[in-house]
């Protein structure tokens, strides 16, 4: 197994690096944008709750792959452009982490008990303060382990981009196998990659949920 | 101390019909325990929300002599639940900044200590029954120097044992002259604590009397029958 590691190592990393940027941009357009649609939707608009709602129902009723490979052939040749498949992965996988961010958040800021925002009110809190110090907190408790859970799964999904050609760890894998056939080698350093990123991340994720356990009455 | 004049908020239920208070007035007194009954669904709630500032009125006025620096404890449990108890006492006068965070910690462990919570400091609400997260979003409440504490139905979730001292608690308060208007269910304390009752009925003031009067002289056949009905249902003496 290291033998393969070393003698290709380069190519893995090519692609280990791949998958890495793909991650990023997905987290990167999903959580920040999520969490802003999630706030708008959750507290400041009906339409936008609506909106969040139809778009989750679609992205549960819509397979992740198919999802990829429609927008990767047929919008593309409906639309007659040709976008690179990394950047079409990017933008269905961004897409389903958004709409899944800005639905954990909208649900939590709708758990929320006003009561809650109440008790500050009356005892002198200003608007901010009541955001910063009481609904922040309690949704970062309950919302992030979710979040970030959300992300873990983004990064499984990426391995479907290999569907589409981008040359990321699944897909660079794939190749060095079909090179020197070496199954056993090769999968097992995926399933060793896979592995190491995610079960610190799950394991991180049931402490931190022990410990900030936050239950309303 | 308070003056509450014509106070009105209307609600427009599905059916058409209107909801709400409906020109309300009183007065309240430094130190008086004035007690809120009627039945559910008359306004009473929605009285103390519009005092306390949670509910803009429709119309009308109330006026507080001394600034409306109110506490408020609702029927729900609103202790919040990433803070220990300590915390929850001490967040919103130290974000005022007038005192440092140390005299605040010893103001409020020195209240826990009075009213026998002091064990809890460093518990959070979740680790608390029902009848102490109520006694301590009533200290809570104290923290911020109130001139009057609106309490509104603070032990209908709770059971007679944890009623009791929830209960217990309201009395020593109004035995240091705190001024209180208080929704209860309970007859016997509102007997035995209130310097006047007021009687809402749909969401108007019916009767507004002394105890005494409310309870002993009451010649009202319906009020009455609210007072025997809600003794049976709900007292715990």
């Amino acid at each position: 197994m290291l033998d393969v590691l070393i003698q290709y190592h380069q190519l893995f990393l090519k692609g280990f690096l791949t998958t890495i940027k793909l991650l990023a941009l997905i987290v990167l357009i999903g959580v920040p944008l999520g969490i802003i649609m999630g706030v708008w939707g959750g507290r400041y608009s009906k339409v936008g709750s609506w909106f969040i709602n139809s778009l989750k129902f679609l992205t549960k009723v819509i397979p992740v792959l198919v999802l990829l490979f429609w927008l990767h052939y047929p919008l593309q040749a409906l639309l007659q452009v040709v976008i690179n498949p990394f950047w079409t992965t990017v933008i269905a996988l961004g897409f389903i982490n958004l709409i899944a961010v800005a639905f954990i958040v909208q649900s939590e800021l709708k758990l929320l008990p006003i009561s809650y925002r109440e008790a500050g009110i009356t005892l002198g809190m200003t608007k901010g303060q009541i955001v910063k110090h009481i609904e922040l907190p309690i949704l970062m408790k309950r919302a992030l382990p979710n979040i970030v859970l959300n992300q873990a799964s983004m990064l499984e999904y990426t391995l479907f981009a290999s569907l589409i050609s981008v040359p990321e760890l699944f897909r660079v894998s794939q190749s060095i196998n079909s090179l020197i056939y070496e199954p056993v080698a090769i999968y097992s350093l995926l399933v060793l990659f896979f592995f190491i990123i995610l079960a610190p991340l799950h394991i991180f994720i049931t402490l931190y949920k022990k410990k900030n356990n936050i239950q309303y009455d | 101390m308070i003056k509450v004049e014509k106070l009105t908020k209307k609600y427009t239920k599905l059916d058409g019909s209107e909801d709400g208070i409906f020109e309300v007035s009183f007065e309240v007194k430094q130190g008086e325990v004035i007690c809120i009954l009627g039945s559910s669904g008359s306004g009473k709630s929605t009285l103390l929300k519009l005092l306390a500032g949670l509910k803009e009125p429709t119309s009308g006025s109330y006026s507080f002599e001394n600034g409306n620096n109110c506490g408020y404890v609702s029927q729900e449990y609103t202790l919040w639940p990433h803070l220990n108890v300590l915390n929850n006492l001490t967040l919103a006068p130290s974000l005022k900044g007038i005192k440092s965070k140390q005299e605040i910690e010893q103001e409020a462990v020195k209240l826990l200590e009075r009213f026998g919570l002091e064990r809890y400091k460093k518990s959070y609400p979740h680790d608390l029954s029902g009848g102490q997260k109520q006694r301590v979003a009533l200290l809570r409440s104290l923290m911020t120097k109130p001139n009057i504490l609106f309490l509104d139905e603070i032990t209908s979730s709770l059971d007679p044992e944890l009623t009791k001292s929830v209960l217990d608690l309201v009395r020593s308060l109004a035995d240091d002259g705190y001024t209180m208007l208080i929704v209860t269910h309970h007859i016997s304390f509102a007997k035995s604590l209130a310097d006047r009752i007021l009687f809402l009925k749909d969401g108007r003031l019916l009767v507004e009397q002394s105890s005494d009067a409310f309870f002993l002289k009451q010649d009202n056949a319906e009020i009455k029958s609210f007072i025997t009905d809600i003794a049976h249902k709900y007292d715990y003496q």
